[in-house]
C-alpha cells in the first residue's frame, strides 16, 4: 500500500481516530499492530525478519548496556552490527544480481536495518540508554510512516516520546493534514507531472535532437526532490497525528552555495547518521593521516551512500562524483576562507553563482543516479548543449502539454516549502475569522480534489523513487 | 594544569583550528555557535587537542560530547590522568 494512496490516508484517517481511544499503557502496542499490518501489505513474508531483527537487536541493547565497561562487549557491539550490515547487503546483492528474476528487495530495509545499528551504537556510546520496554522499541523499529522511506529518526528521539505516548493537540493534528495534503501536491502534482518530462529525456536521450537531454538534467533534480521530499512529507505529517514528532530531512537543498552546503540540506537524515557512524568513526581512526585522511573517509561515506541505494555501477559513480566534490570543497575551504576575507565583493558574486554551480553539479551526479547505464548518463552529461535547436518542435508537441505545468508547480512548491519553513506551527486559531475559514474551505477543497484524483488513478499509480530503497 | 591555564590553552587550540583570534570559549559553547565547526573542522580541533595536551581520544568519548564544557572536563580527566 502506498503512501499516496486512497487507501492509505482512509486507513491513517481510521488509525488516527481510533487511537485517540486508546489507553496510554497500550499507544505503542497499537502502534505495532498498524505497522505490521502496513508491512504485510507489502511483503508478509518478511514479517518475521523484521520482527526477529526487532527482538534481537533489543536483547543485544539490553546487554551492552548491563556490560559496557566490560573489554568484552566492543567485540558484542562489532559483531551485532557487522550481523546487520551483512543482513542488508546480502539484500541489496540479490537485488543487484536479480536472483529469482523478479526480485524486489523488502520494502524499508534500508531504514529499519539503520534505526537498528544506531541504536546499538547510541546504547554502546552512552549517548541513548537501551529500551526497556519491547512495544515501545518494536515501534520505534517499525513505524509505519517512516518505514517506506525515512526520515531516520534516532531511538534517543522517538523513544521517549512513546513513552509518554501523548495525544496530538489540535495545531499538531492541523500542520500534520496540512503537511500531508502538501506531500499529496508536491506527488501527484508536481513530481508525477515532471516525471513525463524527465522519462521522455532519458528515453530519448541519445539521438539527434538536444532538448530531452536538457530535460532529462535540469529537471531530474526538481523531480527526485518534489518526489522524495513528499515522502518525507508525509511520514511526517502522519506522525504528527499520533502526536510524534519526526525530524526534518530536506531544508532548501537547492539553495546550497557549496557541495558540503548541499549535504547538509539534502536527505538530512542520512547525511546525518552517515556523519555520526561511519565518516567520524573512520575519521578518527586515520586522523593522523592528515588530508589523505579526510579524502580516504569523505570517499568511503559518498560511495557507501551512492551503494545504500543499490549496488550498480551508475549508483557507484554517483558516489565517486560526490566524493571528489567533497573532498575538493574540503581541501581548498581554508584557502578560499582567505580569498573571500581579503576580497569581499568575491563572496557577494559566489553568493549567487555557488547556488547556479552548485545546482549543476548536482546534476550530474543525478544523471547517474537516474540512468539506466553508465553510457546512458555519460551521453547526457557529455553532449548536454548539443543539437538543442534540433527537432525542437517535435519534442515540445511529443510530450503532453500538461507534463509542463509541473514546471509551474514546482515554482509553487518553493514557495510554499518556504512558507512552512518560515512558519512551522500554523497560527491559524489566532488569525481573523476570514482567514481562519478561507483557510478551513481551502484546505477541504484542496483535500477533496487529491482525493478525487487519487481515487480516479487507484489502478495507475506511479511508485515513488525513493520508496525502492 | 589549573582552570584557567586549560581555558587559555585550548582557546589558543580554537584560534589556530578555525583560524580566528576573536573567538572566546564559553562552557555552554556548542558547534553552532563558531562559524566553520562543522563534522569536517571538529576531528581537526580534536587532533589539535590532543597534541596540545598530550591525550589520546577515542571514538565513543568524542561522541558523548555537547558542548565545550564537557570537552573541558573530558580534558582535564584525561591529562590529569597522565600527568
Amino acid at each position: 500500500m502506498g503512501l499516496v494512496t486512497f487507501d492509505f490516508l482512509a486507513l491513517l484517517a481510521l488509525g488516527a481516530v481510533l487511537y485517540r481511544f486508546v489507553p496510554r499503557r497500550a499507544r505503542a502496542a497499537f502502534l505495532v499492530a498498524a505497522s505490521y499490518l502496513f508491512y504485510a501489505t507489502w511483503n508478509p513474508g518478511m514479517l518475521l525478519a523484521l520482527f526477529a531483527s526487532t527482538a534481537v537487536v533489543f536483547a543485544a541493547g539490553r546487554w551492552i548496556e548491563a556490560w559496557r565497561e566490560r573489554p568484552a562487549v566492543s567485540r558484542l557491539v562489532a559483531i551485532a552490527v557487522g550481523v546487520l550490515v551483512a543482513y542488508l547487503a546480502v539484500f541489496k546483492i540479490a537485488e543487484a544480481m536479480r536472483l529469482g528474476g523478479g526480485f524486489v528487495i523488502p520494502l524499508g530495509i534500508s531504514y529499519y536495518t539503520f534505526k537498528l545499528i544506531s541504536y546499538l551504537i547510541d546504547v554502546y556510546w552512552a549517548t541513548g540508554p537501551a529500551e526497556t520496554d519491547f512495544l515501545c522499541f518494536a515501534a520505534y523499529v517499525a513505524f509505519f510512516p517512516q518505514i517506506v522511506a525515512g526520515p531516520i529518526q534516532r531511538g534517543s528521539d522517538f523513544l521517549p516520546q512513546m513513552h509518554r505516548a501523548p495525544l496530538a493537540t489540535a495545531p499538531m493534528i492541523l500542520s500534520g493534514i496540512t503537511r500531508i495534503v502538501l506531500g499529496c501536491f508536491k506527488k501527484l502534482a508536481v513530481a508525477d507531472t515532471l516525471a513525463l518530462l524527465v522519462n521522455y529525456g532519458f528515453n530519448h536521450a541519445t539521438g539527434t535532437a538536444g532538448l530531452p537531454r536538457l530535460m532529462a538534467f535540469y529537471v531530474f533534480p526538481l523531480q527526485l526532490f518534489a518526489d522524495f521530499s513528499a515522502l518525507t512529507d508525509i511520514a511526517i505529517g502522519a506522525a504528527r497525528l499520533f502526536g510524534l514528532e519526526s525530524p526534518e530531512n530536506f531544508d532548501a537543498p537547492y539553495s546550497a552555495a557549496s557541495i558540503s552546503e548541499y549535504w547538509r540540506r539534502w536527505h538530512m537524515t542520512l547525511t546525518h547518521w552517515l556523519r555520526d557512524y561511519v565518516f567520524t568513526p573512520l575519521r578518527m581512526r586515520l586522523r593522523n593521516w592528515g588530508n589523505a585522511g579526510l579524502a580516504v573517509s569523505l570517499t568511503v561515506n559518498m560511495v557507501l551512500i551512492g551503494l545504500w541505494h543499490g549496488l550498480t555501477l551508475p549508483f557507484l559513480v554517483f558516489g565517486l562524483i560526490h566524493s571528489v566534490y567533497l573532498v575538493v570543497d574540503a581541501l581548498t575551504a581554508q584557502y578560499r576562507k582567505k580569498l573571500y576575507r581579503k576580497r569581499r565583493w568575491l563572496s557577494l558574486v559566489t553568493d549567487w553563482i555557488g547556488p547556479v554551480v552548485t545546482y549543476h553539479l548536482v546534476a550530474i551526479g543525478d544523471v547517474f543516479f537516474r540512468a539506466r547505464s553508465f553510457a546512458d548518463g555519460f551521453a547526457i552529461v557529455a553532449r548536454l548543449y548539443s543539437g538543442v535547436t534540433v527537432e525542437f518542435g517535435t519534442v515540445v508537441s511529443a510530450i503532453q502539454a500538461g507534463a509542463w505545468i509541473g514546471l509551474g508547480g514546482y515554482a509553487l512548491v518553493e514557495v510554499l516549502e518556504y512558507i512552512r519553513r518560515r512558519q512551522p506551527e500554523l497560527r491559524v486559531a489566532a488569525a481573523p475569522r476570514w482567514i481562519r475559514w478561507s483557510a478551513v474551505s481551502c484546505a477541504l477543497v484542496v483535500a477533496v480534489f487529491f482525493l478525487a484524483v487519487l481515487l480516479a488513478r487507484k489502478s495507475a499509480v506511479n511508485p515513488f523513487v525513493y520508496a525502492i530503497f | 594544569m589549573t582552570d584557567t591555564d586549560l581555558t587559555k590553552r585550548l582557546t589558543d587550540v580554537f584560534h589556530r583550528t578555525f583560524d580566528d583570534d576573536r573567538l572566546t570559549l564559553s562552557r555552554t559553547m556548542v558547534a553552532a555557535d563558531v562559524e566553520d565547526w562543522d563534522s569536517l573542522t571538529h576531528i581537526n580541533l580534536i587532533v589539535e587537542i590532543e597534541r596540545e595536551f598530550g591525550i589520546k581520544f577515542t571514538t565513543r568519548e568524542i561522541a558523548g560530547l555537547t558542548n565545550v564544557g564537557e570537552l573541558m572536563d573530558l580534558i582535564s580527566r584525561k591529562a590529569g590522568l597522565i600527568a
